[in-house]
């Protein structure tokens, strides 16, 4: 929080960003970096800004002021979702969102990286190496056995998994869970967190918005607490936990 | 009729005139005072010439005498009843019988006998003469006592103006009194002193009155006294720059009648759009049948006048009074039935509650045609909603359209203020913000539900009564508003009641600034093409509701 | 993956192919009074049906597949019509009332001396073929570009184009618009030269019909089944997952779009010359949402169950008109409830059910087919 990273470093650069619904503040002055290959944990309690700061990054709201960077060059503040998305930005929606009617292994060809053109989808077909890489996701997020069946029959938590999956597929730069473990067993909520750290593996930023502080605690990585939309605290998760501020927020005064 | 009351009240100033002879007709008035027997009998002698031209001068003398007699003979003449003797050129009115001619003398009235038709001749007259006579006729009546007639008679000039007639509307002018008479008799001097026979300073000074009429006639002069035909190049500008004058002034009446007729269709959108507001606005349920609840409130209306007039004609201005509640009451019933029967299994489902409730609408529709027939039902409009009230410049307010304004707006916010302030708009609002939440805090959203549908239907009952005062009542009428509603609704941004006056208001207005320039089709397809278009600016309305809760 | 051509896909295209060459065979051969003998109103009235399966095909592959509910389909559709109508117009050349060798009778009748600029080419049957599908394309294009572009969704698409063909329909209305007003087009003579009233043409029309709505059936297959369709119905059920992924959504639907608004064009083109007239009630909002109640009741999403619907609603409908007029409202409303209240899903798709029921009892349950579900 008390070094600015250069420009060119942070893989994600979040500054000074501001968001008003009639009058009501979403997100305040906040500011973000995200270096590459680093994996964040975003905690705060609900209405902290969590969701509107992953719309913002994603195109689906425009931010009232502040600047949004990818890669230091790309002004994510100027563009819509699907051209965002093609950028390299992938996200996951706090509800499971999967294409129900489609079989598993059909969700993810559509999420595999590739053209994204409608001429273009009229006339593809699925090459051997693509479908290598379905089965490879597959086998990560543990569906290989219900490749074939419609992912509106998949559980609460598989349908996370899945969504996770195609998150990946898309093949992006900086990856945005939004409460991954949410409705998830302790077992499942494990499961996901190695998912995560693995996926991650210091090659690709993945943020992670989430309550469970035992979720956040097995993915062991960088903590940053949003309150009233802006930052309030950021280090390891047992900093931030004992920062005043933080307790005050979480305990109530 | 007129013409004989006026020849009773001229034999009485025979009689009069008999006894104080000047003084009392000078007082009452002018021209009578003019009337000397000889320029009379002289002018009954052109009567008898053979040109027709003659003929018509001793019309214009006759008229110019002012003898009280002059009216009778002249309508006598134009009824072919006007004869004279052959022998000594009498002229007499005389009447066809069995066995001759009923003959009396047009000046004393007294009955002169039966007279065989071989001694007389008939004064012929010819259609240019029946027109001047009119026009004289019209003249004589300039000093009638009675102000109608008067006015009748001013209105008759500037119709068919004879400038023979100028001093005689000159006088009255002067000595005139009410002031709707005075300004018709001014309107017909300036047409006459309009012509180009007239003096160069009697047109100016036409033009100086002419600028103050509204009628199009005038307009009609002004434009030929500032185009080239017009010698005078004073009166050209004086012409010019009174069209001017002239043209703004009826521009600013013009606007003032559009903003009233497009409060008017405003208010009837508004009337219409309200329910739809609730229905679509609060409860987001698309009910295609919403029209037809219209048009039951218009049945009902019928139906209720009916029984009025059947039962107790006297008491038929109550019959609206009556109506409104039994509308709500029948439309909000059947809302209410729709709601628990079909609407409630849609919930969630807007694509299909937009196919269910047109399937609902369509059999509404045949069921009321099959009771009361396909044709138009006649809905009176009771007393005191008929007649108008004329602002400056013939704008003409019609009271059934400024009653409709008036309960728009009273229906508006009587339904705000239910949704404001009562426990059924409470548990209502809270309904629709979060279903699972209000039901947890013991909230029947069911029972919600059916109400919240039920007082858009009612609303939409009451809205008919109002719509069968000014369209036709007809199985059809639903249809003709079920679109502009849900525009009125798309514009002014749905669940926002304010939204929903301002869209109905402007969209009524834009309508009828539209219509005088472009024809009233093409004004209402350029306001759907301008609607449609607004929508892919703002996809919400005009007044849309920002945040997080919209957005998802 | 999905091949091409399914069971049903098989099953339906040689129905229509046997209805059509058959009624084409037994009006030309059984001798009349036979009971095989097809009359000759019953070729015209199958063309027609035909031309109305073609028009559900469209609306199905927006409705059922991309999600976008179209109340003014019938827009395109009588645009379709009206092209076809103008040259059929042109067509009549000087055998009109007037007898003017260019100008349609209406035109003559309003006083104007030459034809409008959009007439120009008209006399060609290549205008007809070629703007049948390019105007209502077109008019898609413009229409669909701003809708989807802003987003507009939902009821509130329903709604903006429900005012489109209700805007079209006033339009049509004026004699100024150069469309013969209120009378629309009719009283056509011929088609490439070939007299419209006689037997021969009316059959090539219904076989051209026919040929049309094969041909309908196969493209909407193939963008369904291919990647393009997998995309689309992404977008029909989670708009935004798939903008997240990087789909532009907009793209995609209008796409769809334009070519369903080409589909009705030529559905409508063929329609014009078998019924004889095109007027400006086609564009009436009500014909529109009766389209969909055909997809609604064969099976939104089915195709094959779309263009079953259009046939037995229609049928229904020149029963019950012709056998109790006062009816046939109620019918018609009846069905949009009972249909959505009691078979979402429509014939179609019931009727897979009820086979799967059969089979369960029949064999160990296997996985549940997935095929007709569609949406």
């Amino acid at each position: 929080m008390t070094d600015t990273p250069k420009l060119t470093d942070a893989i994600l650069y979040v500054s000074g960003v501001t968001v008003t619904f009639d009058g009501f503040r979403a997100l305040n002055q906040l500011s973000l970096f995200l270096e590459p290959g680093e994996l964040r944990a975003i905690i705060g309690p609900n209405g902290a800004g969590k969701s509107t700061m992953m719309d913002v990054i994603t195109g689906k709201t425009k931010p009232d002021r502040g600047d949004v960077l990818l890669h230091g060059r790309h002004d994510l503040t100027k563009l819509d979702e699907a051209a965002i998305a093609k950028l390299g930005v992938g996200r996951k929606f706090q509800r499971p969102t999967v294409f129900e009617n489609h079989t598993v292994f059909e969700n993810l060809e559509l999420a595999l990286a590739g053209d994204r053109r409608a001429r273009f989808s009229l006339f593809a077909k699925i090459r051997p190496d693509q479908k290598a890489r379905i089965d490879s996701i597959l086998d990560e997020i543990a569906l290989t056995a219900r490749a074939n069946e419609l992912a509106g029959y998949l559980s609460h938590g598989q349908k996370q998994w899945l969504e996770i999956g195609m998150v990946l597929a898309q093949d992006p730069d900086v990856m945005l869970i939004d409460e991954p473990a949410a409705g998830m067993t302790d077992a499942e909520t494990m499961q996901t967190a190695a998912m995560l750290k693995r996926i991650s593996g210091g090659q690709r930023s993945v943020v992670v918005v989430e309550h469970d502080m035992e979720f956040v605690r097995a993915l062991d990585c960088k903590v940053t607490a949003l309150h009233e939309g802006s930052v309030l605290a950021e280090g390891t998760l047992d900093t931030v936990s004992a920062n005043e501020a933080v307790i005050e927020v979480y305990l109530g005064r | 009729m007129c013409q004989h009351h006026a020849y009773r009240l001229s034999r009485l100033f025979t009689i009069i005139s008999l006894i104080i002879f000047l003084a009392a007709l000078s007082v009452i008035n002018g021209s009578y005072a003019l009337a000397t027997p000889a320029e009379r009998d002289a002018a009954l002698q052109l009567l008898t010439e053979k040109s027709s031209k003659k003929r018509g001068a001793g019309i214009d003398a006759l008229a110019a005498s002012g003898d009280p007699a002059a009216a009778p003979i002249l309508a006598a003449m134009a009824s072919g009843e006007l004869y004279f003797q052959k022998t000594d050129k009498r002229v007499v009115i005389a009447k066809k019988q069995k066995d001759g001619y009923a003959v009396v003398d047009p000046i004393s009235n007294e009955a002169l006998g039966v007279l065989p038709s071989k001694g007389l001749r008939k004064i012929r007259v010819n259609n240019r003469l029946r027109r001047q006579i009119r026009g004289v006729l019209g003249g004589l009546n300039l000093s009638h006592p009675d102000a109608e007639k008067r006015l009748a008679a001013a209105s008759g000039l500037q119709k068919s103006p004879d400038p023979a007639l100028r001093p005689a509307l000159k006088k009255a002018f002067a000595a005139e009194a009410d002031k709707d008479v005075k300004a018709a008799m001014a309107m017909a001097l300036a047409v006459i002193d309009s012509k180009p026979e007239a003096a160069a300073e009697d047109r100016l000074a036409a033009i100086e009155l002419l600028t103050d009429s509204d009628a199009t006639e005038a307009r009609i002069i002004l434009t030929q006294l500032a185009s080239d035909t017009e010698k005078d190049a004073n009166v050209r500008a004086a012409a010019t720059v009174a069209l001017d004058t002239v043209e703004d002034r009826l521009f600013y009446y013009q606007t003032l009648g559009s903003i009233f007729q497009g409060l008017s269709l405003g208010s009837v959108l508004l009337l219409a759009a309200i329910g739809l507001a609730i229905t679509f606005g609060v409860m987001g349920v698309i009910n295609m049948a919403h029209g037809e609840m219209v048009m039951i409130g218009a049945y009902v209306t019928f139906m209720i006048q009916e029984v009025f007039r059947s039962v107790a004609p006297e008491y038929f201005g109550l019959s609206l009074a009556l109506a409104v509640p039994a509308a709500f009451l029948a439309s909000g019933g059947l809302g209410v039935l729709m709601e628990r029967s079909v609407i409630r299994w849609l919930y969630g489902r807007p694509l299909e509650t937009l196919l269910a409730t047109w399937g609902i609408s369509l059999i509404l529709q045949q069921a009321v045609r099959t009771i009361f027939g396909p044709t138009n039902r006649e809905v009176g409009n009771p007393e005191w909603m008929s007649g108008a009230v004329e602002l400056t410049g013939g704008v003409l307010l019609t009271y059934n359209r400024i009653w409709i304004i008036v309960f728009a707006l009273a229906v508006l916010a009587g339904v705000w203020a239910l949704i404001r302030f009562t426990s059924m708009g409470l548990e209502m609002r809270a309904v629709t913000q979060n279903r699972r939440m209000a039901n947890s805090m013991g909230i029947r959203s069911g029972r919600v539900d059916a109400l919240t549908f039920g007082l858009g239907s009612g609303v939409a009952g009451m809205a008919g009564v109002a719509l069968s005062q000014v369209d036709n009542v007809s199985p059809n009428l639903g249809q003709a508003y079920i679109i502009d509603s849900f525009m009125v609704v798309v514009f002014g941004g749905v669940g926002n009641l304010w939204g929903t006056l301002v869209g109905a208001f402007s969209l009524g207005i834009v309508n009828k600034f539209l219509e005088p320039v472009s024809g009233a089709v093409l004004g209402k397809i350029i306001v759907l093409v301008a609607i449609i278009l607004f929508i892919q600016k703002r996809p919400r309305g005009l007044f849309a509701l920002k945040g997080r809760a919209v957005e998802n | 993956m999905l091949s091409l051509i399914d069971g049903k896909g098989r099953i339906f295209l040689a129905i229509v192919a046997i209805v059509a060459i058959g009624a084409v065979a037994l009006n030309a051969w059984a001798p009349v009074g036979s009971p095989f003998h097809v009359p000759n109103y019953m070729v015209s009235l199958i063309g027609k049906y035909l031309c109305y399966a073609l028009l559900a095909l469209s609306v199905d592959l927006i409705w059922g597949f991309a999600g976008i509910l179209s109340l003014g389909h019938g827009a395109f559709f009588a645009l379709g019509g009206y092209v076809m109508g103008m040259h059929l117009m042109r067509e009549i050349g000087d055998r009109g009332v007037y007898g003017n060798p260019d100008l349609p009778d209406f035109m003559v009748f309003l006083d104007w001396k030459e034809l409008p600029w959009y007439w120009a080419g008209s006399d060609s049957p290549l205008f007809a073929i070629i703007i049948c599908m390019a105007a209502p394309g077109a008019l898609a294009f413009l229409f669909g570009w701003l809708a989807f572009r802003s987003r507009v969704t939902g009821v509130y698409f329903s709604i903006i184009s429900q005012a489109m063909t209700f805007a079209l329909m006033l339009a049509f209305f004026r004699n100024d618009m150069g469309f013969g007003g209120n009378n629309g087009l009719t009283d056509f003579k011929e088609f490439l030269g070939l007299d419209l009233q006689a037997d021969a043409t009316r059959a090539g029309l219904m076989l051209a019909s026919a040929v049309a709505l094969a041909g309908g059936y196969l493209l909407c297959r193939w963008m369904t089944t291919s990647k393009y369709g997998r995309v689309l119905t992404a977008v029909r059920d989670a708009e935004s997952r798939a903008r997240f992924i990087g789909f532009r959504a907009e793209h995609y639907k209008l796409f769809a779009f334009v070519v369903s608004a080409m589909m009705a064009g030529v559905a409508g083109a063929l329609y014009t010359p078998q019924v004889g007239i095109i007027n400006p009630s086609e564009f009436q909002p009500a014909n529109s949402i009766e389209i969909i109640v055909w997809v609604a009741v064969g099976g939104r999403g089915t195709l094959v169950g779309a263009a079953l619907g259009a046939v037995l609603v229609n049928y229904a409908k020149t029963y019950l008109t012709g056998a109790m007029p006062e009816f046939w409202l109620f019918a018609l409303g009846g069905l949009f409830v009972a249909v959505t209240l009691f078979f979402p899903k429509g014939i179609v798709a019931e009727m897979a059910r009820l086979r799967e029921v059969i089979v369960r009892k029949q064999k160990p349950p296997k996985m549940a087919s997935a095929e007709a579900g569609d949406d």
